[in-house]
């Protein structure tokens, strides 16, 4: 396997953006391809310095590629870049043009994420449904569903630069919004596997078990016994959706408890 | 150009290497010929980028630029040590055409060196001239035997040749290499070598290529504008 620090100009953003993308040398036949997000302090180093991504990708012959989306929360945001177009659209367009092994087809290509990067998953899974055929959501959910103001504090400040002033919930920034969109069109539908540690506030699933439950969606929500919002969570969250994805049965069905 | 930095498992040498690369920009169409930039003695993946401009002068030319890290190996199978000829100029391009549209023409293939990479360059393409159509040597040291009497800090050149009565009638003394393959006389598959400098040791190599019949050109012009030159034919 191959480790690769690529520096990728973005037109979208006018910017140098790095990726890690795990390569398997000689590939065969096109790549399946995980797209994978980071969380809102992180960035492309993360996924790999805190899981065991490099080993999964090597034991399943898939590649990766990991991207730093700054403080965007993947979205297009209000005041600042077009991030989704970016990730949505240009990043995958480049990469599967300086490496054609990169498989283009839908049923393989895979978008997951941590925390913010959970939510950020979803934002560009269900905009961009035609790129992506499923979503591994961890440790997240509508991150645009609630009132941003600018009350002086950081965080509220970093959400009023990526959403704006108020609710962003009926826009495309909104997870609901976008699945219900997708609905009206009649699909296509991504999968969702949607993961939580039961000792975090997104255990309940953030709203969103009971929003997909009569929607059309394949949508599965799992809490993780015993974790927190933490690394131990996503690294067995993303092994197992791997798997699932692959069609892999465990061994042992609870490897990860 | 975007530009990769990455970490390989290599198989002839058996070690995890790092490669840097840069790869042709948006909108430029393959298949993409292949340029292997090589170090000198002490330098690594990083050496080409903080010593050249190499990024202007591979713009547009549809080349993948691969800058690998091959220790102070000289680029040959080390008598003890890594198998350093046969990533060159086997692995290198067998890899770019795995992951990138790559052209199959000898012609688009370039190897270039300066130092030790000279050497490399040259053992390089004398030892499979299908592997590269093009070779550059920028300063090489293309006599390394000297080295045995004058010998260059924390390099044992028995390790890297062996005995030097061993070295000297193996293919790594390149006088050797340049018989060698006029003996396998393959016309028409001859690789075209560059030397640019004006050492002693470029006009001798230079004056065996001649008599050898291998397309060979001895330049003292500027070693980047002989490289934007070749890669753009």
């Amino acid at each position: 396997m191959a480790l690769i620090e690529m520096n990728l100009y973005s037109e979208v953003l006018n910017l140098d953006i790095p990726v890690s993308i795990i390569l398997p040398q000689n590939p065969e036949k096109p790549l399946k391809t995980f797209w994978l997000y980071h969380g809102s302090t992180g960035d492309h180093t993360l996924w790999i310095r805190y899981t065991n991504l490099e080993r999964y990708a090597r034991e399943r012959g898939i590649a990766v590629v990991v991207v730093t989306a700054h403080k965007s929360m993947f979205t297009n945001m209000v005041h600042g870049q077009n991030y989704a177009e970016f990730l949505g659209v240009e990043l995958v367009e480049r990469l599967r043009e300086v490496f054609p092994c990169l498989s283009a087809k839908r049923e393989d290509n895979y978008v997951g994420g941590l925390s913010n990067g959970a939510y950020g998953c979803l934002r560009i899974g269900l905009g961009y449904p035609e790129t992506f055929c499923a979503i591994g959501s961890f440790s997240g959910g509508d991150a645009a569903d609630q009132y941003f103001t600018d009350d002086g504090t950081y965080r509220g400040r970093r959400h009023v630069l990526v959403f704006g002033e108020g609710n962003a919930a009926e826009s495309e920034h909104g997870v609901k919004f976008l699945a219900r969109r997708l609905v009206e069109k009649g699909g296509p539908f991504p999968s969702i596997y949607h993961a939580a540690g039961a000792l975090e506030p997104s255990g309940q699933g953030d709203g969103l078990t009971w929003f997909f439950k009569d929607l059309p969606f394949e949508y599965q929500f799992e809490i993780f016994p015993g974790v927190a919002h933490e690394w131990k969570l996503w690294d067995a969250a993303l092994f197992k959706w791997i798997d699932e994805i692959l069609g892999i049965k465990p061994v042992t069905p609870v490897f990860y408890s | 150009m975007d530009y990769l930095r990455m970490q390989i498992q290599t198989h002839a040498p058996r070690t995890p290497l790092p490669v840097d690369m840069l790869v042709p920009g948006r909108g430029e169409k393959g298949p993409f010929k292949l340029a292997i930039l090589l170090h000198d003695v002490a330098g690594n993946n990083t050496s080409w980028m903080r010593r050249y401009t190499v990024e202007s002068v591979f713009e547009g030319s549809g080349t993948v630029v691969v800058m690998p890290s091959c220790l102070n190996s000289f680029y040959v199978n080390m008598y003890y040590g890594y198998d350093m000829l046969d990533y060159i100029v086997k692995e290198i391009a067998a890899l770019c055409k795995g992951w990138f549209n790559m052209s199959d023409k000898p012609e688009d293939r370039l190897v270039a060196g300066y130092g030790m990479g000279g050497y490399g360059a040259v053992r390089a393409a004398l030892e499979q001239p299908v592997a590269f159509g093009k070779a550059i040597s920028i300063n090489g040291l293309l006599e390394p035997d000297r080295f045995y009497d004058d010998p260059i800090p924390a390099l044992k050149m028995e390790d890297v040749f062996g005995p030097k009565e061993f070295m000297l009638r193996s293919a790594n003394h390149l006088p050797n290499a340049v018989r060698q393959l006029t003996l396998l006389g393959r016309k028409g598959l001859l690789p075209e070598i560059t030397l640019c400098g004006g050492s002693e040791e470029d006009q001798r190599l230079y004056e065996a290529l001649q008599k050898a019949g291998i397309p060979a050109d001895l330049t003292t012009e500027d070693p980047m504008t002989v490289l934007a030159g070749k890669v753009r034919e």
